[in-house]
């Protein structure tokens, strides 16, 4: 797990689990407001992959696990595919969201064995959450077939219901072993107390 | 992970990947036919209002067979939740972590087939016993997820540890 995060040019020191754990908050707090944002104005019709995209955002900027940058190395333990030796595009550059490139020889990009077997633990502790994540809209489809009564007092639309508990499911399954990994790691060498 | 599998007097030798893997064949097998069999009576049943007796058997007796099945299954695999020694536990984890991404993509499956449900301009043009199996997919597919849910790791463990000493 890397220790600083940049962001917009700037160095955010991430060493202190304290950090981490706000930063974990600070995330699915925004993606909640978002969810319930566009409930509210279009009840997710045409908009839900909107969901998906900012949780593919969250994971490039400050998560990582799927992609080089963010926080999480890379779950596949593999050097990034864009090894090229052409600068950063201008608009990223203007941004300052380019990460550095790495040589294929540079290892900072690889799991030690200590950090695979904590990336293991994370995905199995998020395969628990995430199984309940689908047995939940599960049984409530089912529900709504064998005994449509039970679920009539619920004051959503069953079907938006179902694809708002779809949408948390995927967001789940896109964020959780990272949090669950920069939640759970004890204060960094060099952390300020 | 156990090595056998004993009722009454008969005993299932599991110390052979070869077995092991025959096994993880057969259950995923019956779950297959009774996936689409689901999906062929959950599909009748929207349209008609109730089913054929041979399809209502056939699935009953794919459900029977695959809890059969299952409870082996996990029997041999053994208790997931369990403290074993080292190896184990990091084997064990390292399935899941395997199996992670197969129950997300069925996860983003249900997403993507829930287009079906809503208004869209595909399914008015198909055929009626497609469009009601489209409108009914989401809730398949989630059902085909909890299946991965409940069987993948064991599947993975099973698959992949190699041949066992017999005990002596």
């Amino acid at each position: 797990m890397r220790a600083e995060l940049v962001l917009l040019g700037k160095r955010f020191d991430m060493a202190p689990r304290a950090r981490r754990r706000t930063l974990v908050v600070l995330i699915y707090v925004a993606l909640a407001a978002l969810m319930a944002a566009l409930w509210y104005f279009t009840h997710w019709h045409g908009t839900g992959a909107w969901v998906f995209w900012v949780a593919m955002l969250a994971c490039r900027l400050f998560l990582g696990g799927y992609y080089n940058g963010g926080l999480v190395k890379p779950f596949n333990n593999k050097a990034p595919r864009q090894q090229s030796e052409m600068p950063p595009p201008l608009l990223l550059l203007k941004l300052r969201v380019y990460a550095p490139l790495l040589a294929r020889e540079d290892g900072s990009f690889r799991s030690d064995e200590r950090e695979l077997h904590q990336r293991d633990h994370a995905h199995y502790q998020a395969y628990q959450a995430l199984g309940i994540a689908v047995l939940v809209p599960f049984f409530l489809a089912s529900m709504r077939v064998l005994r449509p009564s039970l679920t009539a007092w619920i004051p959503i639309n069953p079907d938006e219901m179902y694809y708002g508990l779809l949408l948390i499911a995927l967001l789940l399954f896109f964020t959780l072993p990272q949090c669950i990994l920069l939640w759970t790691e004890p204060d960094m060498d060099g952390a300020r107390n | 992970m156990k090595t056998e599998y004993a009722v009454g007097k008969i005993r299932i030798h599991f110390e052979s990947r070869g077995r092991r893997r025959w096994f993880v064949a057969l259950i995923y097998a019956v779950l297959l036919v009774y996936v689409v069999l689901g999906a062929f009576e959950i599909t009748q049943r929207s349209l008609n209002g109730k089913v054929t007796a041979a399809t209502a058997w056939i699935v009953a007796g794919c459900v029977i067979l695959f809890v059969a099945l299952w409870i082996v299954f996990t029997w041999v695999a053994g208790d997931q939740r369990a403290r074993g020694d080292e190896r184990e536990t990091h084997r064990r984890e390292h399935a899941h972590f395997r199996a992670y991404y197969i129950l997300g993509y069925g996860i983003l499956a249900a997403l993507f087939a829930s287009f079906f449900a809503d208004p869209n301009p595909i399914t008015p043009v198909l055929p009626l016993a497609l469009r009601t199996f489209l409108i009914k997919l989401p809730q398949m597919l989630l059902m085909d997820t909890f299946f991965i849910y409940i069987t993948l790791p064991q599947a993975i463990l099973l698959w992949t540890e190699p041949d066992m000493e017999e005990p002596a």
